[in-house]
């Protein structure tokens, strides 16, 4: 069963009590939630995500209402995780940004039994690239446009590399969009779907990106890295794809790792494994067309 | 002290399990490097090593050698003994 199989009447209900699995690749997370403002927007986006039903769940979060005097002034909502609060309350219209930070941050934390990169994911045809870089970079406006022209959609925030295989397994959660990227990938985009734009959140505007249906379907498809690009956007530079040492490469790629450090010998393995196998760009640019069009030309 | 090597071309990347810490490395440190996790040495007998394998000048491989290894030295890669230098 999907999550968009259920009505909205039933999903809500679902979520206020004893919560529903969604599972997002190798990961299975029970979201509880009594917030009913939150039931059709979680469902619009994760409407393709399966439900889980034996399988072990690896996250229990929920999203529930601050207590206290102040938060009945102010309402807030709390995230947690497992029964503990992870972070401070947040004021209740950051209700889906913090459900969306508080999933990455339960894989960051916790699934060290992978390598975790702060990258973007796509794949078209043999041609997987890995887009490591820091917020503010890019990273999620490029992913978006090249999703929006056909390539799959792997990962947008946190892409997952299994040590062994070196295989990226997909989590294909909604692209997190904010700011001046939002209009421009909406007008880039037009087809696409987008959750509520989200006020006044620590990092501006925000709105999320449905993941495409059929990336959500192929989730269990792992796929084997064949480039590492660190993207830019600059909107004073034409697009340029240029070459990086592979030596660099690894430095800001393990950079850009959450628990490189945490893994040790594990982590160097899956990381040089995945870069000796990858050819390594810079790519700084303005225009998403141009992107396109490099983008394509690798595959 | 345990260290993980990957080459990619001209460089290498170490990683050193003790420290925890990754070091990309030019052409040269790499052979330094590589000839003192084989068998601790003496300045001199890595210099003379540098001039014959290597083809350096021997003014240059001294001064290179001392830069490398005070490097090496800050990074935690390597350790001196004064007594036996």
């Amino acid at each position: 069963m999907k999550v968009g199989d259920l009505d909205l009447g039933a999903f809500a209900a679902e979520l206020g009590g004893s919560g529903v699995p969604i599972r997002c690749g190798p990961f299975v997370t029970r979201i509880v939630s009594e917030l009913p403002e939150l039931a059709g927007p979680l469902q619009h986006l994760y409407n393709a995500f399966p439900i889980a039903s034996d399988e072990l769940v690896d996250f229990h979060v929920r999203l529930h209402c601050a207590t206290g005097l102040y938060h009945r002034v102010r309402p807030r909502v709390v995230f947690s995780l497992d029964g503990e609060q992870a972070f401070p309350p947040a004021l209740r219209h950051l209700a889906l940004p913090l459900l969306e930070w508080g999933l990455n941050w339960c894989v960051y934390t916790n699934a060290h039994q992978y390598l975790v990169i702060h990258a973007a994911a796509v794949q078209k045809g043999d041609t997987t690239c890995l887009l490591p870089a820091v917020s503010g970079s890019g990273k999620s406006t490029l992913c978006a446009a090249l999703v929006s022209r056909g390539w799959r959609l792997l990962s947008d925030e946190l892409a997952i590399l299994r040590p062994g295989d070196g295989n990226i397994l997909p989590i294909a959660r909604p692209i997190s969009l904010k700011n001046e990227s939002i209009e421009v990938i909406r007008a880039f985009a037009p087809d696409q779907e987008f959750g509520p734009l989200v006020h006044a959140t620590p990092k501006g505007l925000m709105t999320h990106m449905k993941p495409p249906s059929e990336s959500v379907r192929s989730m269990d498809d792992p796929a084997k890295p064949t480039h590492f690009i660190f993207p830019s956007y600059s909107a004073e530079t034409k697009s340029v794809l240029s070459s990086l040492k592979k030596s660099r490469a690894f430095l800001r790629a393990a950079d850009c790792s959450t628990n490189y450090a945490i893994l040790g010998r594990d982590g160097f393995d899956t990381l040089a494994d995945c870069i000796e196998a990858c050819d390594c760009y810079e790519f700084s640019y303005s225009s998403l067309d141009d992107a396109i069009r490099v983008f394509d030309n690798l595959v | 002290m345990k260290l993980s090597w990957r080459q990619f071309g001209d460089e290498a990347v170490v990683f050193n399990q003790a420290s925890g810490q990754t070091h990309v490395l030019d052409a040269m440190s790499a052979w330094v490097l590589r000839e003192l996790e084989m068998s601790p040495s003496s300045h001199d007998i890595l210099a003379n090593r540098l001039v014959r394998d290597l083809g350096l000048e021997e003014d240059l491989a001294v001064c290179r050698l001392q830069e490398i290894l005070a490097k090496f030295e800050c990074q935690g890669l390597v350790e001196s003994d004064q007594e036996s230098a």
